[in-house]
Protein backbone atom coordinates (compact mmCIF):
# COMPACT_ATOMS: atom_id res chain seq x y z
CA UNK A 1 0.00 0.00 0.00
CA UNK A 2 2.95 2.10 1.21
CA UNK A 3 4.53 1.90 -2.07
CA UNK A 4 1.12 2.58 -4.26
CA UNK A 5 1.20 5.93 -2.03
CA UNK A 6 5.03 6.60 -3.49
CA UNK A 7 3.99 6.02 -7.04
CA UNK A 8 1.12 8.02 -6.98
CA UNK A 9 3.03 10.98 -5.27
CA UNK A 10 4.57 12.26 -8.66
CA UNK A 11 1.37 11.66 -10.76
CA UNK A 12 -0.18 14.13 -8.64
CA UNK A 13 3.15 16.16 -8.26
CA UNK A 14 2.89 16.23 -12.18
CA UNK A 15 -1.04 17.32 -12.58
CA UNK A 16 -0.22 20.21 -10.01
CA UNK A 17 2.16 21.74 -12.27
CA UNK A 18 -0.09 20.95 -14.82
CA UNK A 19 -2.65 23.11 -13.14
CA UNK A 20 -0.11 25.98 -12.14
CA UNK A 21 1.71 26.12 -15.83
CA UNK A 22 -1.65 26.11 -17.89
CA UNK A 23 -2.93 29.29 -15.15
CA UNK A 24 -0.15 31.29 -15.78
CA UNK A 25 -1.86 34.65 -17.09
CA UNK A 26 0.27 34.38 -20.45
CA UNK A 27 -1.39 30.92 -21.11
CA UNK A 28 -4.04 30.46 -23.54
CA UNK A 29 -7.15 27.51 -21.94
CA UNK A 30 -8.15 27.25 -25.44
CA UNK A 31 -4.47 25.73 -26.20
CA UNK A 32 -3.44 24.85 -23.00
CA UNK A 33 -6.39 23.60 -20.36
CA UNK A 34 -5.90 23.33 -17.19
CA UNK A 35 -5.70 19.37 -15.58
CA UNK A 36 -9.19 20.84 -13.88
CA UNK A 37 -10.99 21.89 -16.94
CA UNK A 38 -9.76 18.69 -18.84
CA UNK A 39 -11.26 16.72 -16.19
CA UNK A 40 -14.54 18.72 -15.81
CA UNK A 41 -14.16 18.08 -19.77
CA UNK A 42 -13.73 13.97 -19.46
CA UNK A 43 -16.92 13.90 -17.23
CA UNK A 44 -18.79 15.89 -19.14
CA UNK A 45 -17.75 13.51 -22.34
CA UNK A 46 -18.50 10.40 -20.39
CA UNK A 47 -21.93 11.95 -19.09
CA UNK A 48 -23.10 12.80 -22.94
CA UNK A 49 -21.73 8.99 -23.35
CA UNK A 50 -20.24 9.81 -26.63
CA UNK A 51 -16.13 9.24 -24.66
CA UNK A 52 -18.12 5.59 -23.03
CA UNK A 53 -19.41 4.27 -26.31
CA UNK A 54 -16.01 5.21 -28.37
CA UNK A 55 -13.94 3.93 -25.60
CA UNK A 56 -16.02 0.52 -26.26
CA UNK A 57 -15.58 0.51 -30.03
CA UNK A 58 -11.83 1.43 -29.59
CA UNK A 59 -11.48 -1.81 -26.59
CA UNK A 60 -13.89 -4.08 -28.83
CA UNK A 61 -11.18 -3.58 -31.78
CA UNK A 62 -8.39 -4.14 -29.63
CA UNK A 63 -9.74 -7.29 -28.06
CA UNK A 64 -10.33 -8.79 -31.27
CA UNK A 65 -7.33 -8.47 -32.91
CA UNK A 66 -5.36 -8.68 -29.85
CA UNK A 67 -6.88 -11.82 -28.95
CA UNK A 68 -6.95 -13.15 -32.53
CA UNK A 69 -2.96 -12.40 -32.80
CA UNK A 70 -2.43 -13.75 -29.49
CA UNK A 71 -4.36 -16.97 -30.71
CA UNK A 72 -2.31 -17.28 -33.83
CA UNK A 73 0.80 -16.31 -32.46
CA UNK A 74 0.94 -19.11 -29.99
CA UNK A 75 -0.27 -21.59 -32.15
CA UNK A 76 2.03 -21.16 -34.91
CA UNK A 77 4.75 -20.50 -32.63
CA UNK A 78 4.19 -23.98 -30.60
CA UNK A 79 4.35 -25.43 -33.65
CA UNK A 80 7.38 -23.55 -35.19
CA UNK A 81 8.84 -24.46 -31.99
CA UNK A 82 7.91 -28.10 -32.09
CA UNK A 83 8.59 -28.64 -35.78
CA UNK A 84 12.19 -27.63 -37.28
CA UNK A 85 10.97 -28.02 -40.53
CA UNK A 86 7.86 -25.51 -39.91
CA UNK A 87 10.39 -23.19 -38.32
CA UNK A 88 12.82 -23.44 -41.23
CA UNK A 89 9.87 -22.05 -43.48
CA UNK A 90 8.24 -19.27 -41.46
CA UNK A 91 10.59 -17.62 -39.52
CA UNK A 92 12.49 -16.07 -42.62
CA UNK A 93 8.69 -14.79 -43.56
CA UNK A 94 8.61 -13.60 -40.22
CA UNK A 95 11.66 -12.19 -40.20
CA UNK A 96 11.35 -10.41 -43.52
CA UNK A 97 7.53 -9.18 -41.84
CA UNK A 98 8.30 -8.31 -38.27
CA UNK A 99 10.41 -4.74 -38.93
CA UNK A 100 7.23 -2.88 -40.71
CA UNK A 101 5.85 -1.22 -38.36
CA UNK A 102 2.12 -2.13 -37.70
CA UNK A 103 0.83 1.15 -38.84
CA UNK A 104 2.75 0.86 -41.99
CA UNK A 105 0.10 -1.68 -42.97
CA UNK A 106 -2.82 0.73 -42.21
CA UNK A 107 -2.91 2.63 -45.76
CA UNK A 108 -2.60 -0.94 -47.34
CA UNK A 109 -5.61 -2.01 -45.51
CA UNK A 110 -7.50 1.41 -46.25
CA UNK A 111 -7.27 0.41 -49.85
CA UNK A 112 -8.31 -2.90 -49.14
CA UNK A 113 -11.20 -2.24 -46.92
CA UNK A 114 -12.33 0.92 -46.78
CA UNK A 115 -13.53 2.58 -43.83
CA UNK A 116 -14.11 -0.79 -41.80
CA UNK A 117 -13.33 -2.29 -38.56
CA UNK A 118 -11.43 -4.76 -40.56
CA UNK A 119 -8.52 -1.75 -41.20
CA UNK A 120 -7.59 -1.38 -37.06
CA UNK A 121 -8.85 -5.05 -36.57
CA UNK A 122 -6.04 -6.33 -38.89
CA UNK A 123 -3.41 -3.58 -37.84
CA UNK A 124 -3.73 -4.75 -34.36
CA UNK A 125 -3.68 -8.57 -35.00
CA UNK A 126 0.05 -8.03 -36.85
CA UNK A 127 1.54 -6.15 -34.11
CA UNK A 128 -0.04 -8.64 -31.68
CA UNK A 129 1.21 -11.76 -33.45
CA UNK A 130 4.70 -11.20 -33.75
CA UNK A 131 6.11 -10.70 -30.56
CA UNK A 132 4.06 -13.67 -29.37
CA UNK A 133 4.88 -15.76 -32.18
CA UNK A 134 8.17 -15.02 -31.57
CA UNK A 135 8.51 -15.56 -27.77
CA UNK A 136 6.43 -18.53 -28.36
CA UNK A 137 9.17 -20.31 -30.53
CA UNK A 138 11.62 -19.10 -27.89
CA UNK A 139 9.35 -20.80 -25.22
CA UNK A 140 9.46 -23.82 -26.46
CA UNK A 141 12.88 -24.13 -27.67
CA UNK A 142 14.29 -23.35 -23.56
CA UNK A 143 11.88 -26.18 -22.54
CA UNK A 144 14.55 -28.60 -21.06
CA UNK A 145 14.46 -31.72 -23.32
CA UNK A 146 14.79 -33.64 -20.56
CA UNK A 147 11.37 -32.71 -19.12
CA UNK A 148 9.90 -33.69 -22.56
CA UNK A 149 11.95 -37.06 -22.64
CA UNK A 150 10.65 -38.11 -18.71
CA UNK A 151 6.76 -37.29 -19.87
CA UNK A 152 7.53 -39.25 -22.92
CA UNK A 153 8.63 -42.54 -21.30
CA UNK A 154 5.80 -41.96 -18.97
CA UNK A 155 3.21 -42.49 -21.33
CA UNK A 156 2.53 -38.83 -22.71
CA UNK A 157 0.88 -38.74 -26.26
CA UNK A 158 1.40 -35.73 -28.39
CA UNK A 159 -1.14 -33.93 -27.19
CA UNK A 160 -0.86 -33.98 -23.58
CA UNK A 161 2.55 -33.86 -24.06
CA UNK A 162 1.71 -30.16 -26.05
CA UNK A 163 -0.73 -28.84 -23.51
CA UNK A 164 0.35 -30.35 -20.38
CA UNK A 165 4.87 -29.70 -20.84
CA UNK A 166 5.31 -27.72 -23.36
CA UNK A 167 2.87 -24.73 -23.39
CA UNK A 168 3.01 -24.50 -19.86
CA UNK A 169 6.68 -24.29 -19.70
CA UNK A 170 6.40 -22.25 -22.82
CA UNK A 171 4.35 -19.61 -20.78
CA UNK A 172 7.12 -17.10 -19.17
CA UNK A 173 8.13 -16.08 -22.65
CA UNK A 174 4.80 -16.54 -23.77
CA UNK A 175 4.05 -13.44 -21.20
CA UNK A 176 7.21 -11.68 -22.61
CA UNK A 177 5.59 -11.30 -25.64
CA UNK A 178 1.86 -10.22 -24.43
CA UNK A 179 3.39 -7.52 -22.38
CA UNK A 180 5.05 -6.21 -25.21
CA UNK A 181 2.17 -6.08 -27.46
CA UNK A 182 -0.59 -5.15 -24.69
CA UNK A 183 0.34 -1.55 -24.97
CA UNK A 184 1.17 -1.72 -28.75
CA UNK A 185 -2.18 -3.08 -29.84
CA UNK A 186 -3.95 -0.12 -28.02
CA UNK A 187 -1.59 2.65 -29.39
CA UNK A 188 -1.94 0.81 -33.16
CA UNK A 189 -5.68 1.17 -32.91
CA UNK A 190 -5.73 4.51 -31.94
CA UNK A 191 -3.55 5.09 -35.04
CA UNK A 192 -5.95 3.44 -37.16
CA UNK A 193 -8.60 4.78 -36.25
CA UNK A 194 -7.58 8.30 -36.51
CA UNK A 195 -6.56 7.47 -40.08
CA UNK A 196 -9.24 5.16 -41.28
CA UNK A 197 -12.52 5.21 -39.61
CA UNK A 198 -14.94 7.70 -38.16
CA UNK A 199 -15.43 6.07 -34.82
CA UNK A 200 -13.72 5.16 -31.48
CA UNK A 201 -11.05 7.07 -29.19
CA UNK A 202 -8.54 7.62 -32.59
CA UNK A 203 -11.38 9.16 -34.23
CA UNK A 204 -12.18 11.47 -30.85
CA UNK A 205 -8.76 13.04 -31.17
CA UNK A 206 -9.43 13.89 -35.13
CA UNK A 207 -12.68 15.28 -34.16
CA UNK A 208 -10.69 17.61 -31.49
CA UNK A 209 -8.28 18.43 -33.35
CA UNK A 210 -10.58 19.77 -36.03
CA UNK A 211 -12.66 21.77 -33.77
CA UNK A 212 -9.63 22.96 -32.27
CA UNK A 213 -10.95 21.41 -28.94
CA UNK A 214 -8.04 20.79 -27.19
CA UNK A 215 -9.46 20.05 -23.77
CA UNK A 216 -11.50 17.43 -25.59
CA UNK A 217 -8.03 16.09 -27.09
CA UNK A 218 -6.50 16.23 -23.67
CA UNK A 219 -9.54 14.15 -22.12
CA UNK A 220 -9.13 11.06 -24.97
CA UNK A 221 -5.44 11.37 -24.27
CA UNK A 222 -6.24 10.90 -20.41
CA UNK A 223 -8.64 8.30 -21.33
CA UNK A 224 -6.33 6.33 -23.26
CA UNK A 225 -3.15 6.79 -20.93
CA UNK A 226 -5.64 5.21 -17.86
CA UNK A 227 -6.95 2.08 -20.14
CA UNK A 228 -3.41 1.31 -20.83
CA UNK A 229 -2.63 1.21 -17.08
CA UNK A 230 -5.19 -1.06 -16.76
CA UNK A 231 -4.77 -2.92 -19.64
CA UNK A 232 -1.01 -4.03 -18.13
CA UNK A 233 -2.09 -4.29 -14.44
CA UNK A 234 -4.68 -7.17 -16.48
CA UNK A 235 -1.83 -8.62 -17.89
CA UNK A 236 0.53 -8.57 -15.38
CA UNK A 237 -2.23 -10.03 -12.96
CA UNK A 238 -2.78 -12.98 -15.29
CA UNK A 239 0.91 -13.48 -15.27
CA UNK A 240 1.14 -13.87 -11.69
CA UNK A 241 -2.52 -16.26 -11.73
CA UNK A 242 -0.71 -18.63 -14.62
CA UNK A 243 2.81 -18.52 -13.32
CA UNK A 244 2.08 -19.02 -9.73
CA UNK A 245 4.92 -21.99 -9.80
CA UNK A 246 7.48 -19.53 -10.89
CA UNK A 247 7.53 -17.07 -8.12
CA UNK A 248 5.87 -17.46 -4.63
CA UNK A 249 7.00 -20.29 -2.38
CA UNK A 250 3.75 -21.89 -1.47
CA UNK A 251 0.65 -22.57 -3.01
CA UNK B 1 18.29 -64.64 -18.58
CA UNK B 2 19.13 -61.83 -20.46
CA UNK B 3 17.07 -58.56 -20.27
CA UNK B 4 18.10 -56.28 -23.13
CA UNK B 5 20.55 -56.91 -25.83
CA UNK B 6 21.68 -53.92 -28.18
CA UNK B 7 22.74 -55.63 -31.66
CA UNK B 8 24.66 -53.44 -34.10
CA UNK B 9 23.23 -49.91 -32.74
CA UNK B 10 24.76 -46.80 -35.15
CA UNK B 11 23.42 -43.35 -34.69
CA UNK B 12 24.15 -40.72 -37.11
CA UNK B 13 23.53 -37.46 -37.00
CA UNK B 14 23.29 -34.94 -39.34
CA UNK B 15 25.84 -31.93 -39.42
CA UNK B 16 26.03 -29.30 -42.09
CA UNK B 17 27.80 -30.94 -44.33
CA UNK B 18 27.97 -34.63 -44.08
CA UNK B 19 26.23 -36.85 -41.31
CA UNK B 20 28.56 -37.95 -38.25
CA UNK B 21 28.15 -40.70 -37.00
CA UNK B 22 28.04 -40.69 -32.94
CA UNK B 23 27.38 -44.30 -32.36
CA UNK B 24 28.93 -46.96 -34.42
CA UNK B 25 28.16 -50.95 -33.58
CA UNK B 26 27.61 -50.94 -30.63
CA UNK B 27 26.94 -54.53 -29.25
CA UNK B 28 26.08 -54.77 -25.53
CA UNK B 29 24.06 -57.20 -23.44
CA UNK B 30 22.55 -57.04 -20.04
CA UNK B 31 21.42 -59.66 -17.97
CA UNK B 32 18.77 -59.38 -15.42
CA UNK B 33 19.59 -58.46 -11.85
CA UNK B 34 23.20 -56.85 -13.22
CA UNK B 35 23.93 -52.92 -13.13
CA UNK B 36 25.59 -51.45 -15.71
CA UNK B 37 27.63 -48.39 -15.66
CA UNK B 38 28.28 -46.83 -18.62
CA UNK B 39 31.98 -44.43 -18.99
CA UNK B 40 33.45 -42.43 -22.10
CA UNK B 41 34.16 -39.33 -22.72
CA UNK B 42 32.10 -36.26 -23.17
CA UNK B 43 29.95 -36.43 -26.12
CA UNK B 44 30.87 -40.10 -27.16
CA UNK B 45 26.85 -40.44 -27.22
CA UNK B 46 26.09 -41.60 -23.62
CA UNK B 47 23.03 -40.06 -23.46
CA UNK B 48 22.07 -40.93 -27.05
CA UNK B 49 22.26 -44.14 -26.25
CA UNK B 50 20.32 -44.46 -23.45
CA UNK B 51 17.58 -42.75 -25.41
CA UNK B 52 18.02 -45.90 -27.74
CA UNK B 53 17.42 -48.13 -24.95
CA UNK B 54 13.99 -45.82 -23.88
CA UNK B 55 13.22 -46.15 -27.51
CA UNK B 56 13.10 -42.29 -27.28
CA UNK B 57 15.32 -41.72 -30.22
CA UNK B 58 14.76 -44.56 -33.42
CA UNK B 59 18.72 -45.50 -34.05
CA UNK B 60 20.01 -45.42 -37.70
CA UNK B 61 20.77 -49.10 -37.69
CA UNK B 62 20.78 -51.73 -35.48
CA UNK B 63 18.06 -53.19 -33.06
CA UNK B 64 17.25 -52.72 -29.47
CA UNK B 65 16.10 -56.76 -27.96
CA UNK B 66 14.38 -56.27 -24.27
CA UNK B 67 13.36 -59.60 -22.78
CA UNK B 68 13.70 -61.17 -26.25
CA UNK B 69 11.54 -58.63 -28.12
CA UNK B 70 12.15 -56.04 -30.81
CA UNK B 71 11.68 -52.88 -29.30
CA UNK B 72 10.34 -50.15 -31.51
CA UNK B 73 8.61 -46.71 -30.14
CA UNK B 74 8.79 -45.99 -26.07
CA UNK B 75 9.59 -49.03 -24.38
CA UNK B 76 7.29 -49.11 -21.14
CA UNK B 77 9.18 -51.36 -18.99
CA UNK B 78 12.02 -48.65 -18.86
CA UNK B 79 12.02 -45.50 -17.20
CA UNK B 80 15.06 -42.71 -16.59
CA UNK B 81 16.20 -40.73 -13.95
CA UNK B 82 17.93 -37.29 -15.35
CA UNK B 83 20.51 -35.21 -14.05
CA UNK B 84 18.12 -32.30 -14.24
CA UNK B 85 15.90 -33.93 -12.87
CA UNK B 86 13.31 -32.78 -15.45
CA UNK B 87 10.29 -32.42 -12.85
CA UNK B 88 7.35 -30.16 -13.55
CA UNK B 89 7.59 -27.02 -11.51
CA UNK B 90 3.99 -26.25 -10.88
CA UNK B 91 3.17 -29.87 -9.76
CA UNK B 92 3.76 -30.92 -6.00
CA UNK B 93 6.00 -33.75 -5.23
CA UNK B 94 2.92 -36.64 -5.55
CA UNK B 95 1.53 -35.40 -8.88
CA UNK B 96 4.73 -35.54 -10.56
CA UNK B 97 5.13 -38.73 -9.16
CA UNK B 98 1.80 -40.03 -10.38
CA UNK B 99 1.89 -38.15 -13.39
CA UNK B 100 2.93 -41.35 -15.52
CA UNK B 101 0.36 -43.12 -13.62
CA UNK B 102 -2.70 -41.06 -15.04
CA UNK B 103 -1.21 -41.68 -18.60
CA UNK B 104 -1.92 -45.18 -18.02
CA UNK B 105 -5.53 -44.85 -16.54
CA UNK B 106 -5.37 -45.51 -13.14
CA UNK B 107 -7.71 -44.08 -10.90
CA UNK B 108 -6.74 -41.50 -8.34
CA UNK B 109 -7.04 -43.72 -5.46
CA UNK B 110 -4.55 -46.62 -6.73
CA UNK B 111 -2.53 -43.97 -7.82
CA UNK B 112 -2.12 -41.99 -4.51
CA UNK B 113 -1.97 -45.59 -3.14
CA UNK B 114 1.88 -46.12 -5.34
CA UNK B 115 2.79 -42.72 -4.57
CA UNK B 116 2.66 -43.01 -1.33
CA UNK B 117 4.73 -46.30 -1.22
CA UNK B 118 7.43 -44.76 -3.41
CA UNK B 119 7.62 -41.88 -1.60
CA UNK B 120 8.23 -43.60 1.63
CA UNK B 121 10.84 -46.17 -0.30
CA UNK B 122 12.69 -43.04 -1.54
CA UNK B 123 12.77 -41.10 2.21
CA UNK B 124 10.52 -38.42 1.31
CA UNK B 125 7.51 -38.64 3.68
CA UNK B 126 6.55 -34.90 4.83
CA UNK B 127 7.01 -33.60 1.60
CA UNK B 128 4.07 -35.34 -0.38
CA UNK B 129 3.19 -31.57 -1.25
CA UNK B 130 5.89 -29.61 -1.62
CA UNK B 131 7.03 -28.14 -4.95
CA UNK B 132 10.50 -29.22 -6.84
CA UNK B 133 11.45 -25.05 -6.23
CA UNK B 134 10.80 -25.67 -1.61
CA UNK B 135 13.09 -28.66 -2.54
CA UNK B 136 16.90 -28.94 -2.59
CA UNK B 137 19.20 -30.66 -5.46
CA UNK B 138 19.12 -34.19 -3.22
CA UNK B 139 15.17 -34.10 -2.69
CA UNK B 140 14.78 -33.03 -6.35
CA UNK B 141 16.49 -36.24 -7.55
CA UNK B 142 14.63 -38.49 -4.98
CA UNK B 143 11.33 -37.52 -6.78
CA UNK B 144 13.23 -38.41 -9.95
CA UNK B 145 13.74 -41.50 -8.33
CA UNK B 146 10.09 -42.36 -7.53
CA UNK B 147 8.96 -40.84 -10.50
CA UNK B 148 10.53 -43.52 -12.56
CA UNK B 149 10.16 -46.67 -10.02
CA UNK B 150 6.55 -45.95 -9.69
CA UNK B 151 6.33 -46.81 -13.28
CA UNK B 152 7.55 -50.14 -11.73
CA UNK B 153 10.44 -50.52 -14.84
CA UNK B 154 12.50 -53.66 -14.87
CA UNK B 155 15.28 -51.90 -16.35
CA UNK B 156 16.21 -48.72 -14.75
CA UNK B 157 18.76 -46.09 -16.66
CA UNK B 158 20.53 -42.98 -15.26
CA UNK B 159 22.12 -40.46 -16.95
CA UNK B 160 24.45 -39.00 -14.37
CA UNK B 161 21.96 -39.03 -12.13
CA UNK B 162 24.30 -37.99 -9.00
CA UNK B 163 26.13 -35.08 -10.78
CA UNK B 164 24.32 -32.03 -10.09
CA UNK B 165 24.41 -33.21 -5.88
CA UNK B 166 26.74 -32.54 -2.95
CA UNK B 167 29.60 -35.20 -2.39
CA UNK B 168 27.42 -35.91 0.94
CA UNK B 169 23.91 -36.20 -0.68
CA UNK B 170 25.24 -38.07 -3.86
CA UNK B 171 26.60 -40.75 -1.64
CA UNK B 172 23.29 -41.05 0.08
CA UNK B 173 21.77 -41.59 -2.87
CA UNK B 174 24.19 -43.84 -4.12
CA UNK B 175 23.70 -46.17 -0.60
CA UNK B 176 19.96 -45.95 -1.47
CA UNK B 177 19.48 -47.06 -5.28
CA UNK B 178 22.25 -50.40 -4.09
CA UNK B 179 19.34 -50.96 -1.24
CA UNK B 180 16.16 -49.86 -3.56
CA UNK B 181 17.91 -52.64 -6.25
CA UNK B 182 19.31 -55.10 -4.02
CA UNK B 183 16.16 -55.38 -1.97
CA UNK B 184 13.93 -57.63 -4.25
CA UNK B 185 11.31 -56.11 -3.66
CA UNK B 186 10.32 -54.19 -6.51
CA UNK B 187 9.70 -55.26 -9.92
CA UNK B 188 13.05 -53.56 -11.19
CA UNK B 189 15.92 -56.04 -12.29
CA UNK B 190 18.82 -54.15 -14.04
CA UNK B 191 19.98 -50.74 -14.32
CA UNK B 192 22.20 -48.82 -16.41
CA UNK B 193 23.98 -45.86 -15.51
CA UNK B 194 25.73 -43.25 -17.37
CA UNK B 195 28.84 -42.04 -15.41
CA UNK B 196 31.85 -39.59 -15.53
CA UNK B 197 32.95 -40.82 -11.92
CA UNK B 198 34.63 -43.35 -12.63
CA UNK B 199 34.88 -44.11 -8.64
CA UNK B 200 31.07 -43.89 -8.83
CA UNK B 201 30.73 -46.92 -11.33
CA UNK B 202 33.03 -49.25 -9.84
CA UNK B 203 31.61 -48.44 -6.71
CA UNK B 204 28.05 -49.74 -7.72
CA UNK B 205 28.03 -51.37 -10.89
CA UNK B 206 28.82 -55.16 -11.83
CA UNK B 207 30.04 -53.88 -14.85
CA UNK B 208 31.78 -51.23 -16.39
CA UNK B 209 31.32 -50.69 -20.37
CA UNK B 210 33.92 -47.73 -21.84
CA UNK B 211 32.94 -46.10 -24.81
CA UNK B 212 35.11 -44.12 -27.22
CA UNK B 213 34.75 -41.24 -29.07
CA UNK B 214 34.17 -40.17 -32.72
CA UNK B 215 32.64 -42.73 -33.36
CA UNK B 216 31.21 -43.60 -29.93
CA UNK B 217 32.21 -47.67 -30.08
CA UNK B 218 32.79 -50.23 -27.04
CA UNK B 219 36.31 -50.52 -25.75
CA UNK B 220 36.23 -52.31 -22.54
CA UNK B 221 33.61 -53.85 -20.75
CA UNK B 222 35.46 -54.81 -17.47
CA UNK B 223 33.47 -56.85 -14.51
CA UNK B 224 33.92 -56.14 -11.09
CA UNK B 225 33.45 -59.09 -9.17
CA UNK B 226 33.82 -57.22 -5.41
CA UNK B 227 31.55 -57.86 -2.82
CA UNK B 228 29.14 -54.89 -1.43
CA UNK B 229 29.76 -52.34 0.68
CA UNK B 230 33.01 -51.63 -1.48
CA UNK B 231 35.93 -50.61 0.21
CA UNK B 232 37.02 -47.61 -2.21
CA UNK B 233 40.65 -47.48 -0.46
CA UNK B 234 41.31 -51.43 -1.34
CA UNK B 235 44.13 -52.56 -3.75
CA UNK B 236 41.34 -54.19 -5.78
CA UNK B 237 39.34 -50.89 -6.30
CA UNK B 238 42.81 -49.02 -6.91
CA UNK B 239 43.97 -51.88 -9.44
CA UNK B 240 40.59 -51.50 -11.20
CA UNK B 241 40.14 -47.60 -11.38
CA UNK B 242 43.55 -47.33 -12.92
CA UNK B 243 42.90 -49.75 -15.37
CA UNK B 244 39.44 -47.86 -16.17
CA UNK B 245 40.58 -44.66 -16.29
CA UNK B 246 43.86 -45.46 -19.12
CA UNK B 247 41.03 -46.84 -21.14
CA UNK B 248 38.95 -43.85 -20.46
CA UNK B 249 42.06 -41.47 -21.40
CA UNK B 250 42.88 -43.29 -24.53
CA UNK B 251 39.04 -43.43 -25.72
CA UNK B 252 39.75 -39.71 -26.15
CA UNK B 253 42.61 -40.22 -28.26
N1 LIG C 1 19.34 -34.55 -31.82
C1 LIG C 1 20.63 -34.39 -32.17
N2 LIG C 1 20.96 -33.83 -33.35
C2 LIG C 1 22.24 -33.66 -33.71
N3 LIG C 1 23.29 -34.02 -32.95
C3 LIG C 1 23.03 -34.58 -31.76
C4 LIG C 1 21.70 -34.79 -31.29
N4 LIG C 1 21.75 -35.37 -30.07
C5 LIG C 1 23.06 -35.51 -29.78
N5 LIG C 1 23.84 -35.05 -30.80
C6 LIG C 1 25.31 -35.08 -30.85
O1 LIG C 1 25.72 -36.40 -30.57
C7 LIG C 1 26.88 -36.40 -29.79
C8 LIG C 1 26.67 -37.25 -28.58
O2 LIG C 1 25.75 -36.63 -27.69
P1 LIG C 1 25.38 -37.25 -26.28
O3 LIG C 1 24.60 -36.23 -25.56
O4 LIG C 1 24.77 -38.57 -26.48
O5 LIG C 1 26.81 -37.41 -25.62
P2 LIG C 1 27.20 -37.82 -24.13
O6 LIG C 1 28.17 -38.91 -24.22
O7 LIG C 1 25.99 -38.04 -23.33
O8 LIG C 1 27.93 -36.50 -23.65
P3 LIG C 1 28.05 -35.92 -22.16
O9 LIG C 1 29.01 -36.79 -21.46
O10 LIG C 1 28.62 -34.55 -22.39
O11 LIG C 1 26.69 -35.91 -21.58
C9 LIG C 1 27.20 -34.97 -29.48
O12 LIG C 1 28.24 -34.56 -30.35
C10 LIG C 1 25.94 -34.23 -29.77
O13 LIG C 1 26.24 -32.95 -30.24
MG1 LIG D 1 25.09 -37.02 -21.69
Amino acid sequence: MERKIKTLIPVFLFFAVWETVARLPSVPHYLFPPFSKVIIKLLEEIAKGDLVKNTFITLYRVGIGFFAGTITGIVLGLASGISEKLNETISPIVALLYPIPSIGWIPVLMVWFGISDAVPIIAIFICSFFPIYMNAVRGVKSVDSNVINAARTMGANKLTLIKNVILPLSMPNIFTGLKIESGMSLRTGVVAEMLAIPSGLGYMLMKGESLIDVKLMFAVLLSIALISVIIDFGVKFLEKKVLIWQNSASK
Amino acid sequence: MELLKLKGIKQLFPLKHKDVIVLDDINISVEEGEFVALVGPSGCGKSTLLRIIAGLVKPSAGEVIFKGKKITGINQDVSIVFQTFGLLPWLDVTENITLGLEARGMSLKERLRKAFKYIDLVGLEGFEEAYPRELSGGMKQRVGIARALVMEPELLLMDEPFSALDAFTAQNLREEILRLWGSGNLSLKSIIMVTHNIEEAIYLADRVVVLSTHPGKVIGDIRIDMKRPRDKDSVEFTKLYDKIYSMVVTAKL
